[in-house]
């Protein structure tokens, strides 16, 4: 499903360049559930945003489901990220200004689904996310865990086949955290292909393969039958 | 589109603070743009009646006699009809009209009427229509008059204008026969004349009437411009030709070799032009005048646009700044520039639209006030209806703010990446962001700057147009002024005795004039024993107008006497006429009495010698002044007092008692002089309103700048708390952010205040001293603005004074 082949990242500040990302060589099938771990600033973040279309590359080639889109333009770029990736963020990145309803139903605004099927998919996976009965709250009226659930519902709403989670329990106590994992693992098993990024190596070992990041560059890609 | 609606709306009503504070300086920047747009369109309207009115044309005159200097009449010598008629100039429906006036009774009271002498063939040119009678035949008439609906409700009350034909009026001793009655005349027309204590009560003659007074020589004359002439230009002919036509009549003309050599030897005597009456609107001395008013309120209140639009731009810019999260988001969700864009354009719009609405409704409910204020007749049409174009110019100022206001923010924000946004690390506006603000509130304290500069130099010359010594005093001098014809004016000794033993009335006189506004008036050449020769004002007075008027008397006394014409003389004129002082003058004999600046054989004795007299305006040169004298009561009565309400009732009283049944009015030679200022005072009044408003928009642009600074820098501020800054610090580091902006303010604006002073003040014959006026200007409008950006600030500041070292700690 994914394909990267020399793929490397610069940040440029001033005068000063650094290296966020290192000729990454990677492949990841479909359906599978890699974990992407690593100390802060080894450039999980910055390989999560590659990989979801939300930055370019400085060089190398990225290619999904079959298709090169290094040398897409942003409005190819948006195109592709409709209905097929899915993002869930460790601050959740919910508009406060917005319902439930109408922060997962945003996921759906920039496709070709007709208004009423919109709101009924909506209903559909806050029925399955267990809020159902929140449509009408903000964000700022839900718990740490159910704003995560409202993003995870958002997330998967367009029915994406790639989902990216960064840090998706980092704002989190252990309780949902737990919570969200599951529901990230339902996910995967129903075949939704998932990447996170997590800090846990112990929420690392619940994907079936981990790749560790050094100082961009990946240290060990290892899939969980190797590493126990 | 709904959705995008919605988004809209949602956004809206979460800043809805700063978006009523920015919409509510738009509202009122494109409400001023807009209502000098409707009040141009209106002024600029021709007669509406007349079909095509670049091809009906007026003609216009200006003499260029020797040492005279002169500008274009806006009337031309009637002569010239007949003249061009003759030589078959390519013009068709030629036709003149003549002003007269006329006086009819009715129940014990006289109802004047300004008098219209016209040729038939003016119906056509103009496209005039009756509401009864028929017009045509009317003028051709020989005893037959049109009046106007005014007139006919003056004679008659209610009566239906069909009812009308027939009547027999008199009116100076003839009799007439009302033949056709006429709308009242739309201020639009060149017919349009509403004369103070006459309105709008019009009689229309045929040019051969009786009515008409004229005498052969005025209507055969040349060089006197006494009246109009209209026509029609022919197909293939243009009015740059009606110039060449004129010309050749005038030097063909049997009156032209009687003109003396001296005027047309190698030289031209006149010029000519004809002047479309699609022109019309935009020719003459006092219409220049007008459309340089409009153009300065014009030109403001573009500028107060320009510093309103700086906040809705500063406001769009800052906001998606703020966004960036949001934006990043949408992005993630697939969302691209042009569905942000169009999010974007319809969040900007709204508050645009709504403003433009606000402001259309505040111009159409404000623009009869201002019309009243202005002293535009009230016939004219400003906002019944809304011209097309005044609305399509608010469409367009809407969208050329919607772009500015979305393109650049925009830009940015979509240049942007989204991921960093999304993983928390929101960019800055980085040091562009700050210096862009800082630009934009720089060209607002600018442009409050110049504003309050140049109201400030209209402001001080205003004062000076009024309050500079003229030669007389206006201050509690009251003039009635009665509409009646002054050579038919009954004795009036009961009433001028009544004047004299009433304790209110110290001094009173009469005067063919009115001093405080006659500023234009009848001239002759006086000459003196030893031929010195004098260009000088006449003007008629009774011997009382000196005392009246708090003249200073240099010599002589000005005493009337049987058999010999007597003349007062200002100094100035006594120094033309070569007198080594005024004492040498008092009892010289002048010549004067000519006409067209010709040296006249009337011998007149001067009998005193007067100040210096300035009866002209601040915008022409002063003029030497000569007052003949007599004792026959005239036009205009000033009296003086000591107490001015006992003045006025005692004057009114006695007029009421022993006057004449005619329209008259009482007025103060004080509003008379302000009166002849009214359109530079209505322009400065205007200036300084809109250079207030250009004052509380920069405002709340300073208020921005010192909220951001204070946002920006708040961790700063706290670390030189913590290593000791005291609050005069604190304050010099918030204050720095507005050095900048304030000096390229003043750098940009005060040049260009002192040069738009210096021009206007140009204008000007008597004016202020152009260095004192504009430095003092300049200066106060620089206090002044440096002390509102300082209360301005002065919120923030106090915050940023009250950060403690301990939120270090947050």
């Amino acid at each position: 499903m994914i394909e990267l082949h020399q793929l490397t990242k610069h940040h440029r500040a001033g005068d000063v360049e650094t290296t966020a990302l290192d000729a990454i060589d990677l492949s990841i099938e479909a359906g599978e559930y890699v974990a992407i771990t690593g100390p802060s600033g080894c450039g999980k973040s910055t390989l999560l945003g590659l990989l979801g279309l939300l930055d370019r590359p400085s060089a190398g080639r990225y290619r999904l489901q079959g298709e090169d889109v290094a040398a897409k333009s942003a409005r190819e770029l948006a195109a592709l990220r409709r209905g097929r990736i899915g993002f869930v963020f460790q601050s959740f990145n919910l508009v406060d200004e917005m319902s439930v309803h109408e922060n997962v139903r945003l996921a759906l605004r920039y496709g070709g689904l007709p208004g009423k099927a919109q709101h009924a998919r909506v209903a559909e996976v806050l029925e399955r996310l267990g809020l159902a009965h929140r449509a009408r709250h903000h964000p700022s009226q839900l718990s740490g865990g159910q704003q995560q659930r409202v993003a995870i519902a958002r997330a998967i709403a367009a029915r994406p086949a790639l989902l990216l989670a960064d840090e998706p329990t980092g704002n989190l106590d252990s309780a949902h955290g737990h919570e969200v994992l599951r529901l990230l693992r339902e996910l995967n098993d129903e075949g939704t292909t998932l990447v996170m990024v997590t800090h846990s190596a112990e929420h690392a070992a619940l994907a079936s393969r981990t790749i560790r990041l050094l100082d961009g560059r990946v240290l060990v890609d290892a899939h969980a039958q190797d590493l126990a | 589109m709904k959705d995008l609606v919605l988004d809209a709306l949602r956004d809206l009503r979460g800043r809805a603070h700063a978006i009523a504070a920015a919409m509510g300086g738009l509202t009122i920047a494109l409400a001023a743009c807009l209502l000098v747009a409707l009040f141009a369109l209106a002024l600029a309207a021709p007669d509406p009646d007349v079909a095509d009115p670049d091809r009906a044309i007026m003609l216009d005159f200006r003499s260029n006699l020797p040492g005279e200097a002169s500008s274009w009449f806006g009337q031309a010598p009637l002569a010239f009809g007949p003249l061009l008629k003759a030589r078959h100039a390519p013009l068709d429906l030629v036709s003149r009209m003549a002003y007269g006036g006329m006086e009819f009774e009715r129940d014990g009271r006289v109802h004047p009427a300004l008098l219209l002498a016209v040729d038939p063939e003016l119906v056509d040119v103009l496209n005039l229509h009756g509401l009864a009678g028929d017009l045509r035949a009317t003028l051709r008439g020989h005893d037959t008059i049109a009046i106007t609906a005014d007139l006919l409700h003056q004679l008659w009350g209610e009566l239906p204008p069909s009812q009308a034909i027939g009547r027999r009026v008199q009116s100076h001793g003839a009799w007439y026969t009302v033949a056709a009655v006429l709308p009242d005349t739309d201020p639009r027309s060149p017919l349009w004349g509403e004369p103070p204590l006459v309105g709008r009560a019009m009689v229309m003659v045929g040019f051969d009437s009786p009515a008409n007074t004229l005498t052969a020589d005025e209507r055969e004359g040349i060089l006197a411009a006494n009246g109009h002439v209209f026509a029609r230009l022919r197909p293939g002919t243009s009015v740059d030709q009606v110039a060449g036509w004129m010309h050749d009549a005038f030097v063909s003309s049997p009156g032209y070799p009687a003109l003396p050599a001296a005027w047309r030897t190698n030289r031209e005597a006149a010029f000519f032009r004809g002047v479309t009456l699609r022109d019309l609107p935009f020719e003459g001395a006092r219409q220049a005048q007008r459309w340089q008013a409009v153009a300065v309120v014009g030109a403001a209140s573009m500028l107060l646009l320009a510093l309103a639009a700086f906040n809705t731009m500063n406001l769009q810019a800052a906001h998606l700044l703020r966004r960036q999260r949001e934006t990043a988001l949408r992005r993630s969700l697939g969302a691209d520039g042009r569905h942000l864009l169009q999010l974007w354009t319809l969040e900007a719009a709204l508050p645009l639209l709504l403003s433009a609405l606000a402001a259309l409704l505040v111009a159409w409910w404000t623009a009869p006030a201002l019309a009243n204020w202005l002293k535009l007749p009230a016939q004219l049409p400003i906002v019944d209806p809304i011209p097309l174009r005044a609305l399509a110019g608010l469409a367009l100022a809407i969208g050329v703010l919607l772009v500015l206001t979305v393109t650049l923010p925009a830009s940015i924000a979509l240049r942007r990446a989204p991921a960093a946004a999304l993983q928390g690390r929101t960019a800055s506006e980085g040091p562009w962001g700050r210096r862009t603000r800082q630009t934009l509130l720089g060209l607002q304290l600018g442009g409050a700057l110049l504003l309050l500069s140049v109201a400030g130099v209209l402001a001080l010359q205003q004062a000076h147009m009024l309050h500079a010594d003229r030669g007389f005093t206006t201050h509690g001098r009251l003039v009635l002024s009665m509409e009646t014809d002054p050579d038919h004016i009954p004795s009036l000794a009961a009433f001028t005795d009544a004047l004299s033993h009433d304790a209110a009335i110290t001094h009173w006189a009469f005067s063919a004039d009115q001093p405080a506004a006659g500023t234009q008036g009848w001239r002759e050449v006086q000459t003196s024993a030893g031929g010195r020769a004098v260009d000088s004002r006449l003007s008629l007075v009774s011997p009382g107008f000196f005392d009246t008027y708090g003249m200073s008397l240099l010599a002589g006394s000005p005493r009337l006497a049987e058999g010999e014409a007597r003349v007062v003389i200002d100094a100035r004129t006594a120094r033309l006429l070569g007198f080594a002082d005024p004492q040498t003058a008092v009892g010289a004999l002048l010549r004067g009495g000519g006409s067209l600046m010709q040296p006249g054989a009337e011998l007149r004795r001067v009998v005193a010698v007067v100040r210096d007299a300035i009866l002209e305006s601040a915008r022409d040169a002063a003029l030497p002044h000569s007052f003949l004298l007599t004792d026959k009561p005239m036009w205009n009565l000033t009296a003086a007092g000591p107490d001015p309400a006992a003045l006025h009732d005692a004057l009114d009283a006695a007029w009421r008692t022993h006057g004449l049944a005619v329209p008259y009015e009482l007025q103060w030679a004080d509003d008379q002089l302000a009166g002849v200022y009214r359109q530079e005072s209505q322009m400065t009044t205007t200036v300084a309103v809109i250079s207030l408003l250009a004052v509380g928009v920069a405002m709340t642009g300073a208020w921005a700048l010192v909220a951001d600074t204070l946002r920006r820098r708040r961790t700063e501020l706290v670390l030189r708390r913590l290593h000791g800054a005291n609050e005069a610090a604190i304050v010099q580091q918030v204050l720095s952010e507005f050095g900048m902006p304030l000096l390229a303010a003043a750098a940009a604006a005060l040049p260009l205040a002192g040069w738009i002073g210096w021009r206007y003040l140009q204008g000007f014959q008597d004016r202020i001293a152009p260095g004192s006026c504009i430095a003092g200007a300049l200066a106060t409008a620089l206090a002044a603005t440096l002390a509102v950006t300082l209360l301005a600030a002065l919120r923030h500041v106090r915050l940023a004074l009250a950060l403690q070292p301990i939120e270090m700690l947050a």
